[in-house]
């Protein structure tokens, strides 16, 4: 009997195993596939022929023949004599919203055509959900573990790609970007010296991976209720003073403003990302002579919270909470990703805030702004106001620089490093990134009279585009709300109609604020920085943690809670990174 | 008196367990307007059922329900086939290197491996992207094997002793003996098993990331609720001031389906508890 028992209990754990290993094969989903395009990329509608074969001959001897590659004259491009095949990461967004499948659409299968054709170059799609708990980022380092992860792989995670290099995850991209340079004009065109060797490690000279850029820099705006200054017969602030001012102009005209619901208005709304929510207004307190040096010493966290003379912004607005002008649930219901605080601007019971700078125009006819006039009253508009002035009198603001968003890397199996690279150069063209951002003229988007593109929604088509403006096949192009490949003046023209039915002026006005007397914090490549990694979220956590107190504490207690969580900060590593920023700044500069 | 506190005591528990969900209830059946006015609290402003007939209509929200229910049903099976037959032979003194196995067991109780081990070991058994990496890894739980066990050691050994004494050989005992008496431990476990099978998302967002079809119905909650956190310019119908009624109308029809499981168990749990001490 007790052999008995003894193989029941192994055979449980056997079972386990054997279970396991029955496992195989994916189940895949079915595909739909959309209409065909003419609109393919150089060729005119019309792919070459030969285009859709490999081992076509060469015309003519070509200098890359050892790559395998000829020139191909139909094309204009260096193509593969023998078809090549990589795999290539996209984002997964979800198919809910009318979204199609990111490895099967119309997108998906316009590229595919054109690299086959110019390329001579298959595409495998590997998606990697966007969301995942920590980011795509999670989900890849397990991929790269496994030696599974896409030939071509991108990531926002500043953090992971340092990691991935660190640990030999990742091939130096040197040999490519140099010993090709004249294969990758479009790469080198788009992202030009600055951003391709933005990552380059000063000391090694090796290079992980590649900075995308980004078109738009405007980041943060200042936005207040138009109708409810005309009503108060107010003009837009111009001065901090002004700011506070018009804020309890608010507050003692409730009943004016909102009538029976007088007693829901909030004068200022903001979430709990405080420093983000309240940028503007701290950031003009840093002085303005603050030196190239000091910005990237103090610079690691990307809320400004190191500078100097951030403390007294937050300081002011610890004495607005007091005085009742600001949200006073922000810490409580105001966590992103509630909604909460976003229903306090589209119920109309909110006069001011600071945000993305065109988070109330997005979705157009659903934005906020737009829900907002549906809820409270036809005239309600947030306008954008540039108020908040530095010592020198300048209306200072960080914006983000060209360089340095999105990561686009080689794993160090890549079977096809240079296949990879040309795919990445293809997707960099001009004509390739125009056409994904603005789809199908009648479909994805209009054309006015003067030129201006307007964006218009393609839901319920196949059409639609998963991210915005397809971000994420135009990989070393990043940012919505901007259509890089045409003349800037008929750019600019398109951004401010792309938020329909809303006025252009409001588009024009808060796109002109948010940059105006903007500058761009140094972002010099001095190589990983060993005290940053992986401070990223405990640091964030702490900041947060200490804006939130903070700002909830009586005036009186500020300074005893900002100078312990301050100490606090530094102690949890702050004062590390700016030891090490410090070392190599005047290692490298002086 | 003392009766009065311990049921206003109660009362103020219950209350607590059930307001968040009454919420979350009221919001799925409240009218957009009024959850922009953050007006919603216990009961719907504005009743209407608008947000649950966009989701009964979506297909996708169905075919996850169903197969989330199919998953359930054979991870509950399964999970407690496998804890029964684990935690059985360990309440024999007489099972030869029984102190082993019960380290051994304890041991994948404290250390886990991880995410990127896992994913190595499932890549190279070919679950990932497979439905049964939802069911295989998780269908035992050391913790629910030492619960069982523990309970089995309660049943005197003297039921066992006169079963054998019968004839009755190991497998017997267990199906005429040790599983009867052991109703309310097993729907205690079946209870776990099931709510951590309904509720869990974890193993799809990593494992089973390429697999849409099988995407269980909290997997699929997360996407809609990270995706309306990320709603794409001009890329949706929904109206924004909906998305809070649907968020909370997901939630719900996600949730609904194992709360009604609990009163069904409860019987057993009763049922259990009674035979247990007309045995004792």
């Amino acid at each position: 009997m007790k052999k008995a028992l003894s193989i029941l209990l192994a055979a449980t754990m056997l079972a386990v195993l054997l279970a396991a290993c029955g496992g195989g094969g994916d189940g895949g989903g079915g595909t739909a596939t959309p209409p065909p395009s003419n609109n393919t990329p150089s060729g005119g509608g019309d792919t070459p022929s030969g285009g859709g074969g490999g081992g076509e001959e060469p015309s003519a001897p070509s200098p890359y023949e050892a790559e395998g590659l000829y020139w191909n004259e139909e094309t204009g491009t260096w193509r593969f004599t023998d078809t090549r095949k990589i795999s290539v990461e996209v984002f997964d967004r979800g198919l809910e919203d009318d979204r199609t499948k990111p490895e099967d659409c119309h997108w998906s299968k316009w590229i595919e055509e054109g690299v086959k054709r110019d390329l001579n170059l298959e595409i495998e799609w590997l998606t990697v959900p966007r969301f995942a708990g920590g980011g795509e980022a999670e989900i890849i380092v397990s991929m790269l573990a496994a030696n599974d992860a896409p030939n071509v792989c991108y990531t926002y995670n500043h953090d992971a790609i340092t990691e991935f290099g660190a640990r030999g995850g990742v091939l130096d991209l040197i040999p490519y970007v140099d010993g090709y340079r004249d294969l990758l004009p479009n790469l080198w065109g788009l992202l030009g010296e600055d951003a391709v060797y933005a990552a380059r490690d000063p000391e090694e000279g090796h290079l992980y991976w590649l900075e995308a850029v980004l078109f738009n820099n405007a980041r943060i705006g200042t936005f207040v209720r138009e109708d409810w200054l005309n009503k108060l017969g107010r003009s837009a602030p111009t001065t901090t003073q002004e700011f506070e001012d018009m804020l309890v102009a608010f507050k003692d005209n409730a009943e004016l403003l909102l009538g029976a619901d007088a007693n829901m208005l909030i004068p200022f709304t903001m979430s709990d990302d405080v420093g983000w929510r309240a940028n503007n207004l701290f950031v003009s307190f840093v002085p303005d002579a603050i030196t190239d040096k000091e910005l990237y010493i103090n610079g690691y966290d990307d809320r400004q919270f190191m500078l100097p003379g951030y403390k007294e912004g937050v300081r002011l607005l610890s004495k607005w909470y007091d005085m009742g002008l600001v949200w006073q649930d922000f810490s409580t219901r105001g966590a992103p990703g509630e909604t909460f605080e976003d229903n306090n601007m589209k119920a109309g019971l909110a006069g001011a805030f600071i945000g993305n700078w065109d988070y109330v125009y997005r979705q157009g006819d659903k934005s906020i702004q737009e829900t907002m006039k549906a809820e409270s009253t036809a005239e309600a508009a947030f306008i954008a106001v540039d108020c908040f002035q530095n010592d020198a009198g300048k209306y200072r603001k960080f914006i983000s620089s060209r360089v340095g968003d999105r990561k686009i890397f080689l794993p160090y199996n890549n079977p096809e490093p240079l296949a990879s690279m040309l795919y990445v150069d293809w997707v960099s063209r001009d004509d390739v990134r125009k056409y994904l951002q603005i789809g199908e003229e009648g479909i994805n988007h209009d054309v006015m009279d003067n030129g201006a593109i307007v964006i218009k929604s393609a839901a319920g088509t196949p059409y639609i585009q998963n991210g915005p403006f397809n971000i994420d096949y135009t990989i070393t192009f990043n940012g919505s709300g901007q259509i890089d490949a045409i003349d800037p003046v008929i750019s600019g023209l398109s951004m401010a109609l792309g938020f329909a039915p809303i006025d252009p002026s409001y588009i024009a006005r808060a796109f002109e604020y948010a940059i105006n007397d903007g500058r761009i914090a140094p972002r010099p490549n001095f190589g990983a920085i060993e005290a940053e990694s992986g401070m990223a979220n405990p640091l964030k956590s702490k900041r947060d943690t200490l804006l939130n107190q903070v700002v909830n504490a009586p005036l009186a207690d500020f300074d005893s809670i900002w100078d312990a969580g301050w100490r606090d900060y530094l102690n949890s590593g702050g004062q590390d990174i700016i030891d090490e920023r410090t070392a190599k700044y005047e290692k490298y500069i002086g | 008196m003392g009766d009065w506190i311990i049921a206003f005591v109660c009362l103020i528990v219950i209350f607590m367990c059930l307001a968040p969900m009454l919420t979350l209830l009221s919001r799925s059946l409240s009218d957009p307007r009024s959850l922009l006015r953050n007006e919603v609290t216990l009961l719907p402003k504005g009743l209407n059922f608008n947000a649950y007939q966009t989701i009964l209509s979506d297909s996708m929200y169905t075919r996850s329900l169903v197969w989330t229910a199919i998953l359930t049903g054979i991870c509950m099976a399964l999970s407690m086939f496998m804890t029964t037959i684990c935690a059985y032979p360990l309440i024999y003194d007489n099972l030869k290197g029984r102190r082993f196995f019960n380290a051994m067991i304890l041991f994948t109780m404290y250390f886990g491996a991880g995410l990127i081990p896992n994913y190595l070991l499932y890549n190279d058994l070919g679950l990932l992207n497979n439905p049964l990496v939802l069911i295989v890894p998780n269908c035992l739980s050391v913790f629910n094997v030492i619960i069982m066990r523990s309970f089995l050691f309660g049943i005197p050994d003297s039921l066992r002793e006169s079963a054998e004494i019968d004839g009755a050989g190991p497998i017997r005992v267990l199906v005429n003996i040790y599983i009867p008496l052991s109703t309310s431990v097993i729907a205690t476990l079946t209870l776990f098993y099931a709510v951590g099978r309904w509720n869990g998302y974890g193993d799809a967002l990593f494992y089973m990331f390429r697999n849409r079809d099988y995407y269980p119905i909290q997997y699929l909650l997360y996407n809609i609720i990270s995706g309306m956190q990320n709603i794409d310019p001009g890329q949706t119908d929904i109206p924004m001031g909906a998305s809070d009624t649907y968020k909370a109308a997901s939630v719900m029809f996600a949730t609904v389906p194992i709360l009604m499981i609990y009163p069904w168990l409860q019987r057993y749990f009763i049922h259990g508890v009674t035979l247990g001490s007309e045995k004792g």
